[in-house]
């Protein structure tokens, strides 16, 4: 018989002791890593689907394409010994070419799904996503890729005694900037009231005056431009790998179910209440680590069906 | 000029352009094998018989393997060994005289992968299969590779499941690589070697059947081999994790001896970049099960010095380059092909297309005619077969014997990624072990005879 502290070895490996205050922060912290990490993915999903009604299944694949550009920018700085300051400006350049590259995508596929029913959406995007998929692996082949400048360049600071990746810092500060300035984008400026305008009444806001292609072409940069900046923000800390996409995609869907399609705040608080959950139930519940996202999930189904800040939906939508 | 004879100047200019193309890929095609160095010569292996009424068509090599996904990275090495194998072979006069052409087709879920073996039987009529699948598709597959008698050599998709209990005798199908419980075998052997002084285990293995399988089979033998040693903590992040750093925290709390980490490819890759950050490796000491799998990706900023890794069955530097001249040879070759150090994966295949080349040659020199598909597998149970890795014994059950080299990391100046210090580096057969506690201390595997691993290593 193998021997194990835990006194139930199969389900409920139980840590026997509670836990240090400087193990609470750093659980917390990280906690907060994963949230943020889960925002960034979901933030430009969220979008495309609160003002365009489109399911972009594809946005795995544009995060999958930031972190591959991003590497392979920062690839490229590092060969060319680049200053520090360079290899950070790789992030938004990074980001910055995956809209560009996937705004070329809007006119000749996403145009078409604005009047379709949703289910179009999901099933072209799901074909886009695997061409993405196809097309990175194509071109950077198959082995996970690494960036680790920044990562080393940050080093590691001492919370309470415990080591601490200090770049994590810039993904919850990438992450909290987002948030505010898509939230004052969105509730504070003539541009923002005018998408969520269009957002109600895309007829209503035609008749008024208001250009809705162009319109739309720039929610779409927009929300591809946070695609890529999820995954080039992402890369230093983790790695760049064929497949990639697909993952983040499964819990970015999460996220909007429980924070409510299309709601900024939802994902937010989605993606905070996933990721302490999951940081915290590690500790406790390793075994059980998937399945506390999916019981999230299901509680939220079960209780809140449109999302915790989800709108109501009207009859015709039931 | 008839009318079937005029050559419009369209029609010309598309068949002279054809034609500069194909000079051009042939040209390319015979330059890349022409800078081939000339292989070794336990490779150039013939007939003694002068060959008559062996069919002239190629033989087709089928790869079924993961070429999408995070597991993209083990498609890639099969398909990239599949290549220059055949290439090698095919340059030296291909199987008798029969060259060997190279398909490929995705692994997926069960059903996708069996399909895939099926429609290379029935429609591409394939001659052989090589790849991984994975452990699940692999218990799925083998009534189907019985069933349909075209062999297939799989390289890491071993459950233990399969070898012993679902198709324990196969005929047709052979795995190139080691068995899923050698490497735990390992690992405790390393472990009671190197920490003799440790006590608390501590475990970060994904969550499918392969890393429940490492951690338990390790700690089941090190209860053998080291009675004072239990596990702490087992966290088991999901497969293909993006964010290790979870677990890292509630294994670093529960501070173990060693800790145990069965993650593999790019999930190694991240977790080797974390564990960094979070100091684990400054902490504990950290045995890598598979991490080896994403050999070319673990640079020297992930690894730092000191983490003791297993190779699974091949490690490039091993045999000597100057005292075993075809290891020599395969490195070479596969950099200069594809700018990478081969990795585990490209020597099972090499060695699997090799082991059914020499079975055929040797059946031909018997018999003077060209073997049906059970004829070449049955002679290949029992033979042995050259590597770059030296010589593999391949059993009646049709599993390679390969020893697994182990060993610390350094970071040597002659590469740019994480190698193996030359002075820890060990091998240890995996059907043998040393167990000082038990009489006689080298106990061995009882081949052929039924056992399951597992019950083996409840005698030591």
């Amino acid at each position: 018989m193998v021997k194990r502290t835990q006194k139930l070895p199969f389900l409920f490996c139980f840590s026997d002791e509670l836990m240090d205050s400087a193990t609470f922060v750093i659980i917390f912290l990280n906690g907060l890593y994963y949230a943020f990490a889960l925002f960034l993915i979901t933030i430009g999903l969220n979008i495309l689907y609160g003002i365009l009604r489109v399911l972009n299944i594809a946005h795995g694949g544009f995060y999958a394409m930031g972190a591959f550009i991003t590497w392979f920018l920062m690839n490229a700085a590092e060969q060319a010994g680049a200053p520090i300051y360079l290899v950070w400006l790789c992030i938004p350049v990074g980001a910055l070419l995956v809209a560009l590259v996937s705004i070329t995508l809007e006119p000749i596929l996403f145009k078409r799904l604005y009047k379709l029913p949703e289910e179009y959406s999901l099933l072209a995007t799901f074909a886009l996503m695997l061409m993405l998929d196809d097309v990175l692996r194509m071109v950077f082949g198959g082995d996970p890729l690494s960036a680790n400048q920044l990562f080393n360049y940050m080093g590691t600071i001492s919370i309470l005694g415990k080591t601490y990746p200090a770049y994590n810092f810039v993904i919850y500060a990438c992450a909290l900037i987002l948030a505010l300035g898509l939230w004052a984008f969105l509730y504070r400026t003539n541009m923002g009231r005018i998408l969520r305008g269009a957002a109600q009444d895309s007829s209503m806001a035609s008749a008024l005056g208001v250009n809705t292609s162009i319109l739309y072409t720039q929610v779409f940069f927009l929300a591809f431009f946070i695609a890529g900046l999820g995954g080039a923000v992402y890369l230093p800390a983790t790695s760049a790998y064929s497949g990639m996409g697909f993952e983040a995609i499964v819990l970015s869907f999460v996220v909007m179910i429980i924070g409510g399609l299309g709601s900024l705040r939802g994902a937010l608080v989605a993606s905070l209440i996933i990721g302490l959950v999951r940081g915290f139930g590690i500790y406790y519940v390793p075994r059980l680590e998937l399945a506390f996202v999916f019981i999230i999930l299901i509680v939220t189904l079960i209780f809140r069906p449109r999302g915790l800040f989800g709108r109501k939906f009207t009859r015709e939508e039931k | 000029m008839s009318e079937e004879q005029k050559i419009s100047r369209r029609s010309f200019l598309q068949t002279a352009a054809a034609g500069v193309v194909g000079l051009g890929v042939g040209a390319g095609i015979g330059y890349g094998v022409s800078r081939m160095a000339a292989p070794p010569p336990e490779l150039v292996t013939e007939t003694t018989k002068p060959v008559k009424d062996v069919p002239k068509d190629p033989i087709k090599l089928g790869i079924i393997s993961w070429f999408t996904g995070p597991a993209a990275m083990v498609g890639e090495a099969v398909h990239n060994a599949a290549e220059m194998t055949s290439d090698v072979i095919n340059t030296g006069g291909g199987i008798l005289g029969r060259e060997i052409e190279v398909l490929k087709r995705d692994a997926g879920p069960t059903d996708v992968t069996v399909e895939a073996y099926r429609r290379y039987v029935l429609e591409d009529e394939v001659d052989l299969v090589v790849g991984d699948i994975g452990g699940s598709n692999a218990n799925a597959i083998t009534s189907h590779v019985e069933n349909l008698k075209v062999p297939w050599f799989l390289q890491c998709s071993t459950t233990q499941a399969m070898v012993e209990e679902i198709n324990p005798n196969p005929t047709f199908l052979f795995r190139s690589g080691e068995q899923n419980l050698a490497e735990p075998n390992i690992a405790a052997q390393v472990i009671a070697k190197e920490f003799p002084d440790a006590k608390k285990i501590g475990g970060i293995n994904p969550d499918y059947v392969y890393g429940h399988e490492a951690m338990e089979y390790t700690m089941e033998a090190l209860n053998k081999l080291a009675p004072n040693m239990e596990s702490v903590i087992e966290t088991w992040p999901q497969l293909y994790a993006t964010d290790f750093s979870s677990q890292i925290t509630a294994v670093l709390d529960a501070k173990p001896d060693v800790v145990i980490t069965a993650c593999w490819g790019g999930d190694f890759v991240t977790f080797a970049k974390q564990a960094t950050a979070y100091g684990l490796f400054e902490q504990t000491k950290v045995i890598s099960i598979l991490g080896s799998m994403a050999l070319n990706s673990l640079t020297k900023d992930i690894v730092p010095p000191g983490v003791w890794m297993l190779q699974r069955d091949y490690y490039f530097e091993l045999p000597p380059h100057n005292l075993y001249p075809l290891n020599k040879w395969f490195v070479e070759e596969y950099q200069r092909r594809y700018n990478k150090i081969p990795e585990f994966d490209v020597m099972q295949v090499f060695s699997a297309v090799f082991a059914y080349k020499q079975a055929i040659e040797k059946i031909y020199d018997l018999k003077e005619s060209y073997p049906e598909n059970e004829e070449i597998c049955k002679m290949i149970q029992g033979s042995q077969v050259v590597s770059p890795a030296g010589h593999r014994t391949i059993t009646k059950d049709g599993q390679f014997l390969n020893p697994l080299p182990y060993g610390k990391t350094i970071h040597d100046p002659k590469y740019p990624i994480a190698t193996l210090d030359p002075e820890t580096i060990g091998v240890v057969i995996p059907e043998y072990v040393y167990n000082p506690k038990s009489l006689p201390p080298v106990l061995e595997y009882p081949l052929g005879t039924g056992m399951k691993y597992s019950d083996w290593i409840a005698t030591w």
